[in-house]
């Protein structure tokens, strides 16, 4: 029975509609806690290192009501961006979206991490 | 004999000029139901089609910020009216159409009680933590439909009323906590409803220029002998019309309890007499008074247990038992550690609960009524608090997607919550004073001696100590949301 209704909810969630567009997304190996951090994060197109001036990052946790944390990210190069000063203002589960504009479509990438109290 | 409705002692809502109007007003159900049937449908599509973020669906927003604070708030200072506005009861002309067509079945006697239900809200407690369901905008969204669909079929199969009463989890979940609420349908006249010839606020009215009958003919006779009819006639005109009566089969002068009554007000209209009041009450009025059946004090000492558990789950030391736990058993497997983490503070709560009762759970549930209250509305408005404005920024951007001419709102910054402890706690020590004088209403029963009130009192004193204490425990840790139990 179990069995049965955890195929149907991964049935359904296989349906969901995926959030990422385009980019993958991986973060610098590192613990993160609650308070202002700077974030390294690595982005990819198809596999390729992902060039752009304008890399937007929307932080949000993943329980619902919660706000959402906005920044930019600059280039370092080689597809390696640094976001300044994130506010991650609760621990718990994150998800950073990152965001960007190529030949007029919006791409975009997901990358989920913990931060510790 | 002409009887007439003695004026109550009590203040009845129904009397309140526009309020009372607006709530004996024959479609004020529906006008309350629709806006919600609206928010749920537009929760379904953005669940189905919007973007799987919880913090930015209008699903997971609404069902797991908005509709769990506002029930909390409005229980604690109105009383059901999330019931009263239900939008699954709109599912009730579609039952009427297939009742036609598939077998009308009698609800199995055994599952006649709340163990059922109480059950299926153990059930889901643990899918809610297990699969995440405030994580996922599209499970909530299924979550919506499926509960359309249970309420639908089920009350095309068995009497209308059954899914109310011995199916859904959020109504019981209600129920449960109205128990503590400030308002309770009563009769405000009792000789009015002994010489009731229909029993109408039961078996509904259907009234002529001519006739005036039950309008499905008398469901019961069992109330019938608790009251029995008189010869005499009342002399009041009636509203005309079909009028349903009560669907949970409460029988207004026989009240003693929210338990059960979703707020509907088919009693009120059904009743020629109007003598049928919303009357306000002492929140404790119920837990000092209410001697409940065996199955519904056990269901409310494990939802206030499960309040804890749930609160619990939102810590970090959640995850540290989690983690010593894995160790321990020398496994990884969720389910198997949820459900022991789950089962053992449930359990073991129940189990002092009763132990603290000396088995006489049914005589001293009422002592957990307001602690009840107190920690699922504490951990409800934490939530609330911190996600109230983010609903709108969400239902403007899934509207925006349907075409509508609506201005994108930002969503706000994260709030972290820290502030909201003290009113926690004051929530908390609210209820440990009720409980407190509660449990000694029911030891000083019987006029004992201060010594024997105080022995009779001290074991359940001690577990209301316990419980708040775990409650501001709780309360006080920064909250974090997590989905995975394990790092």
């Amino acid at each position: 029975m179990k069995r049965v209704l955890l195929m149907l909810l991964t049935l359904l969630a296989a349906c969901a509609p995926q959030n990422a567009n385009g980019l993958s997304v991986t973060l610098a190996p590192g613990r993160y806690s609650v308070g202002r951090r700077d974030v390294l994060l690595e982005v990819q197109r198809d596999g390729k290192p992902f060039e752009t001036q304008d890399l937007n990052i929307e932080g949000n946790m993943t329980h619902a009501g919660m706000g959402t944390v906005s920044g930019s990210a600059a280039a370092l190069g080689g597809g390696r961006y640094r976001v300044k000063n994130f506010d991650f203002n609760m621990s718990g589960d994150w998800i950073l979206t990152v965001s960007a504009t190529e030949n007029g479509k919006t791409l975009t990438g997901e990358v989920k991490l913990g931060v510790a109290q | 004999m002409t009887a007439s409705p003695q004026p109550s002692s009590r203040w009845d809502v129904l009397r309140v000029p526009l309020v009372g109007a607006f709530l004996r007003w024959r479609y004020s159900r529906f006008a309350l139901q629709l806006p919600l049937l609206l928010i749920a449908a537009l929760c379904v599509y953005d669940g189905l089609t919007g973007r799987q973020l919880a913090p930015r669906n209008t699903a997971t927003v609404a069902v797991w910020v908005h509709y769990r604070g506002l029930v909390a708030l409005a229980l604690a200072v109105a009383g059901n009216l999330f019931c009263a506005a239900c939008p699954l009861m709109l599912t009730r002309g579609p039952t009427k159409l297939l009742k036609r067509f598939v077998p009308q079945l009698e609800f199995p006697k055994v599952l006649r009680n709340k163990y059922g239900v109480l059950g299926l809200t153990l059930l889901f407690l643990f899918s809610y933590e297990y699969f995440d369901l405030w994580a996922s905008p599209w499970l909530t969204a299924w979550l919506i439909l499926a509960y359309f669909a249970a309420a639908l079929l089920t009350d095309a199969l068995f009497p209308v009323g059954t899914f109310c009463k011995y199916v859904c989890p959020l109504g019981n979940f209600n129920f449960a906590l109205s128990v503590a609420s400030p308002t309770q349908i009563s009769a405000i006249d009792q000789t009015v409803c002994q010489s009731c010839e229909g029993k109408y606020c039961l078996n509904g009215r259907v009234e002529t220029a001519t006739t005036r009958a039950p309008l499905h003919g008398f469901k019961s006779t069992h109330v019938l002998l608790e009251l029995p009819m008189v010869s005499t006639m009342v002399n009041v005109s009636a509203t005309r019309g079909a009028f349903p009566g009560c669907e949970t089969d409460l029988f207004v002068p026989a009240i003693q309890s929210n338990t059960d009554c979703t707020l509907c007000l088919n009693c009120v209209r059904a009743c020629p007499y109007d003598n049928v009041a919303l009357t306000v009450r002492s929140p404790l009025t119920e837990a000092t008074t209410l001697r409940p059946r065996a199955d519904w004090a056990w269901f409310i000492t494990v939802l206030a247990w499960a309040g804890l558990v749930n609160a619990f789950a939102m810590i970090p030391p959640f995850f540290a038992v989690a983690a010593w736990l894995s160790d321990l058993l020398g496994t990884r497997d969720e389910a198997l550690l949820l459900l022991v983490i789950q089962g053992t503070g449930i359990g073991v709560g129940a189990l002092l609960t009763w132990v603290a009762a000396r088995g006489k759970l049914r005589d001293w549930v009422g002592v957990l009524f307001p602690l009840t209250l107190a920690v699922w509305g504490g951990h409800y408005l934490f939530h609330f608090v911190t996600g109230y404005n983010t609903l709108l920024p969400n239902a403007f951007s899934a509207l925006e997607r349907l075409g509508l001419p609506v201005t994108a709102l930002a969503l706000p910054g994260v709030v972290r919550g820290d502030g909201i402890f003290w009113i926690q706690a004051v929530i908390s020590y609210a209820a440990l004073v009720a409980a407190g004088w509660v449990a000694y209403r029911k030891a000083a029963r019987g006029g004992r001696d201060a010594r024997a009130v105080l022995l009779e009192l001290l074991p359940m004193l001690l577990l209301i100590v316990f419980f708040n204490t775990l409650t501001l425990l709780i309360f006080s840790q920064p909250m974090q949301a997590r989905g995975s139990l394990l790092q």
